[in-house]
Parts: structure tokens; C-alpha cells; sequence
């Protein structure tokens, strides 16, 4: 009787505990995913190549994490957002008139606004703080942008007002 | 009964959370979610330049002042220095060290209060929160700090007044929010000792246990407004976005659940609650024991700090409150295989 009572307390410990251990590895898995893409990791040669270190891209915020991570560039977003001044504003207008932005007027006059030189466009969706989206290249176009490299992921330059 | 099974356990814990860590090598590069890139920014910008950019962070187009506590990116830029590894295997290699600490730190703290099997079965259940793995399954000083705080609690159960204030000093720079867990422990444990010490004795006593917790909290609380000062000019952390935009959602029972596992969850419960009766009934505590009873009502309070009008990172402090109960769930765990051998041996007497 002793050994069916501790059986049963050990194997209900161990039954938990393996729900437990797969919950865990499932629940984490999603946090292990990149998001950034392969073609923007091999853009990463050109950003050091061609451009001053912390030069400012406008990025979302994986995109300003993975440059300022491995090139030392800046992106308009991404970070630590603790002391930044006007940071929700910030984000906003990366989010809404720059990757959403109805014009490629409007989206050069965010960009000019926050002082970046480069505008990183990856092969996926993008995040700047408030929704995910697709990427739309057709705001990027001269006189505003001009495609200064492009393996998928593209880079473009901010041309001066 | 073999003398080293706990330790044979000790390396299957080991073997398990090297295991489930082991998806940090799962992909093309290393994990880029909670912000990972702007440490190893900042760890690069010391390799390459000889300098750390404490006016100058990377974050949001760059120019604002570099708050972030600085010691795990040091780790980081000298391990780089150190090895010649590229930042990318380094910061992977970090997350296999973590998964090598928290058992062993887990089962130091709970072998101290309960003896090696109860730190074995903490080895073990270290492995089985799902928000400890997914904190430190990634290269982030949460995970350094989470994974440095059980040696920490055991250098303060210990009484040790070199290597406890040490301890503090260094979990409160690796990572602010680990270091604010770490200094509430620290009080809430000092001020525990002295009710406890004070109520058995009928008059008001300072136990030394008492005085080191408040020296830590003291090193700890001086450690982050001496650094906060040295970078901003102020004291004004009520200022940061974080506590502007309450950011931090509100814990509920479902999450708790979710985050912390049922198995940790439940025998961490039973566990602390026998803790918490005997520590009421003894003139002589187990300061483990009191030490984490503790640690849970800090992070009760952190966890529910909006209902006091804080308001922020609620859910954040979920994985604070797992580590004393990842040490109560081996209690528990004890305390239940006790209560099954009485009642088998009453069935037995019944039975014959």
C-alpha cells in the first residue's frame, strides 16, 4: 500500500512536470524565431561597406536593432526607449508616415524630420510600435529615394530636400 | 539509498536545461526579440572603439543618454575580447551558461534550506517555468541577472556580509528590474527577521540577518541612483517611458498559471504555506526558508503592484516571483511524499 500511495504522488509530480517541461519549450519557441530575414543579414556587408558608421536608417524596430547590433548604424526605432524624448510621437510617425504613408512626399518628409540618411526596407513585414504591415517600395521612389542596393531586402538612399 | 543520487539527479537537471536552451542555436542568427541587438550594440561600440557610449545610445536615431544598467554588456564585449568569437556565437554561448547556472544556483539555495535531494528536485523544477526559459533561453541581462539571484539569495541566507552586498551590487547593475526584486527581497527579508525575532523575544531586536538584509537593500537602492545620477543628472525615475506609459500588462490568475506551470505552481503553493506555519510556530527560523517567504511576497507585491497605483511591468515580475517558488516547489514536493508515507503507514496499521 506504502509503495501505491508514493507511486501514484510520483508519478502525478512527474505527469505535471512533463506538461510542464513541453509547455515551457513550446511557449518559448515563438521568441527564438529572428524575424529579421537572410537577405537582410547579407545587406549587412553593403551598410558597413558603404555607409558611415552611425549613419540613421529609417527602420522598424527589429530592422534599427539588427543594424545598431551589427554595424553600428542607428535606426529611427528600436531600443531603449526609456529617456528618448517624444518617443510615442516617434514611433507614430515612423509607424503611420513613413511605412504607411499615404504619399512618397509624405514618407521623405518623416524621414528628413528624423534626420536619416538611409531607409531600410526588408523582405518582410515590418513593426515600428504599433501594428504589423506590408511593406509598400512604391513610396520609395526618385525624386524622393533613390535604390541603392537590393538583394530582396533593399536599401535606399534619402535624397535632400 | 546511493549517497550521490542527488548529484546524478543535479546533472540530469543540468542536462534538461541545456537541453531546452539548446533551441537558442536554433536559428540563422541569434534571437532578436526583447531588445537583444541594442546590448550587443553597445558591447560592439566598446570592442571597436575602446569606449562606452554613455552619452551617446544607439536607441531611436541615436543622442540620448545610455541609462541601461552597463555590467552585462561589459560581460559581453570582454567575453568577445576574450575569445575572438563572433558577437553572434557569443551571445548564444551566454544563454548555455545561463542554462548551466539556474540549476545549480537552485539547487545551492535549496540545499541550504532543505538538504540535497530538495536542491536536486529545485534543479529540476528551475526547468519547468515557462517564463524562466523564456527569459533566459535568450542573451539579455534579465537572464544573467535571473540566473545570478539564487546565489545571491544564498549568499544573504548565509548570512555572508562580504558576498551578499557583492551580489547585490552586481544582479542591480547586470539588470534594473532583477536588482529591484533583489533589494525588495533584501527588505522584506530584514524586516521579516525582525517581526519574527521580535514577536518570539516580546521586545523590538535586530538580528544580524536583519542588519545584512538592509545593508543590501541599502548597496542595491545606492548602486542604481548612484548609476541613474552618473547618467542623466537626476534622480527622476518616475520620469522613464516606462512608468510615463505604465508599460506591463495586469497579471491574472490564467497567466500566472501559464507562465509559471502548474507543477511549480502548485507544490511551490503547498510548499511556501508549510513554510510559512512552521516559521510561525519556530523561535529558531530556517533563514532559507524565511529568506524566501520573503522573496514570494515581493514578488506578490511586484506582481500586483497597480493595485497600489505603481501600475508597471506587473507581468514582467512573474518570473521574479518563480525563482522562491521554483525552491518551495521541491518543499512542497517533500512535504507531500511526508504526508503520503503517514498516511500509507496509517492505512497499513488499519489494515492489519
Amino acid at each position: 500500500m506504502r509503495r501505491i500511495i508514493l507511486g501514484v504522488l510520483l508519478v502525478f509530480a512527474a505527469w505535471l512536470a512533463f506538461a510542464d517541461f513541453e509547455s515551457a519549450r513550446s511557449q518559448a519557441q515563438p521568441w527564438m524565431a529572428p524575424v529579421v530575414t537572410p537577405n537582410e543579414r547579407d545587406a549587412l556587408e553593403w551598410v558597413i561597406a558603404n555607409t558611415p558608421e552611425r549613419a540613421v536608417f529609417v527602420t522598424d524596430i527589429f530592422g534599427g536593432e539588427f543594424l545598431m547590433g551589427n554595424t553600428r548604424r542607428e535606426g529611427t526605432v528600436g531600443g531603449d526607449w526609456a529617456v528618448i524624448p517624444n518617443v510615442v510621437e516617434r514611433m507614430h510617425d515612423i509607424q503611420y508616415a513613413f511605412y504607411q504613408a499615404k504619399t512618397p512626399e509624405e514618407a521623405h518628409a518623416t524621414a528628413l524630420k528624423y534626420g536619416a540618411e538611409y531607409v531600410w526596407a526588408p523582405d518582410r513585414k515590418v513593426f515600428a510600435g504599433y501594428e504589423w504591415v506590408e511593406l509598400n517600395r512604391s513610396l520609395f521612389v526618385p525624386p524622393y529615394f533613390s535604390l541603392e542596393f537590393d538583394n530582396g531586402a533593399a536599401i535606399y538612399r534619402v535624397n535632400p530636400a | 539509498m546511493n549517497r550521490n543520487a542527488p548529484l546524478f539527479l543535479l546533472l540530469a537537471a543540468i542536462a534538461l536545461s541545456l537541453y531546452a536552451h539548446s533551441a537558442v542555436l536554433s536559428e540563422f542568427v541569434m534571437p532578436t526579440y526583447g531588445n537583444t541587438m541594442i546590448h550587443v550594440a553597445n558591447a560592439r561600440h566598446l570592442v571597436e572603439t575602446g569606449f562606452y557610449p554613455i552619452q551617446d545610445d544607439y536607441s531611436y536615431g541615436g543622442g540620448a543618454p545610455n541609462l541601461y544598467v552597463p555590467l552585462f554588456r561589459f560581460a559581453y564585449a570582454e567575453a568577445v575580447l576574450l575569445t575572438g568569437l563572433s558577437f553572434d556565437l557569443v551571445g548564444r554561448l551566454f544563454v548555455l551558461l545561463f542554462a548551466l547556472l539556474l540549476p545549480l544556483g537552485f539547487y545551492l539555495l535549496a540545499s541550504r534550506a532543505w538538504g540535497e535531494w530538495a536542491g536536486a528536485a529545485a534543479a529540476f523544477a528551475s526547468c519547468l517555468v515557462p517564463e524562466l526559459l523564456i527569459y533566459t533561453v535568450r542573451p539579455l541581462p534579465q537572464a544573467l541577472g535571473l540566473a545570478l539571484l539564487p546565489v545571491a539569495f544564498y549568499f544573504l541566507a548565509k548570512n555572508n556580509w562580504r558576498a551578499a552586498p557583492a551580489a547585490t551590487l552586481l544582479v542591480t547593475l547586470v539588470h534594473q528590474e532583477a536588482g529591484v526584486f533583489l533589494v525588495g527581497c533584501a527588505f522584506a527579508y530584514a524586516f521579516a527577521r525582525v517581526a519574527h525575532a521580535s514577536w518570539h523575544a516580546k521586545k523590538l531586536v535586530f538580528p544580524a540577518e536583519a542588519r545584512l538584509g538592509f545593508a543590501c537593500w541599502t548597496c542595491g537602492v545606492a548602486a542604481y541612483f548612484a548609476w541613474h545620477f552618473f547618467v542623466m543628472g537626476n534622480l527622476a525615475v518616475f520620469d522613464l517611458a516606462q512608468f510615463q506609459h505604465h508599460e506591463g500588462g495586469r497579471v491574472t490568475f490564467d497567466l500566472l498559471l501559464t507562465k509559471t506551470g502548474k507543477a511549480v505552481l502548485l507544490f511551490g503553493a503547498l510548499g511556501a504555506l508549510a513554510a510559512f506555519w512552521r516559521a510561525l510556530r519556530s523561535r529558531v527560523p530556517n533563514e532559507t526558508e524565511l529568506l524566501l517567504l520573503a522573496c514570494v511576497g515581493a514578488g506578490l507585491f511586484a506582481c500586483f503592484n497597480d493595485l497600489v497605483g505603481i501600475n508597471v511591468f506587473m507581468d514582467r515580475f512573474i518570473v521574479f516571483l518563480a525563482l522562491p517558488l521554483v525552491c518551495f516547489a521541491a518543499l512542497g514536493l517533500k512535504e507531500a511524499y511526508a504526508f503520503a508515507e503517514r498516511v500509507s503507514t496509517r492505512v497499513n496499521r488499519v489494515t492489519v
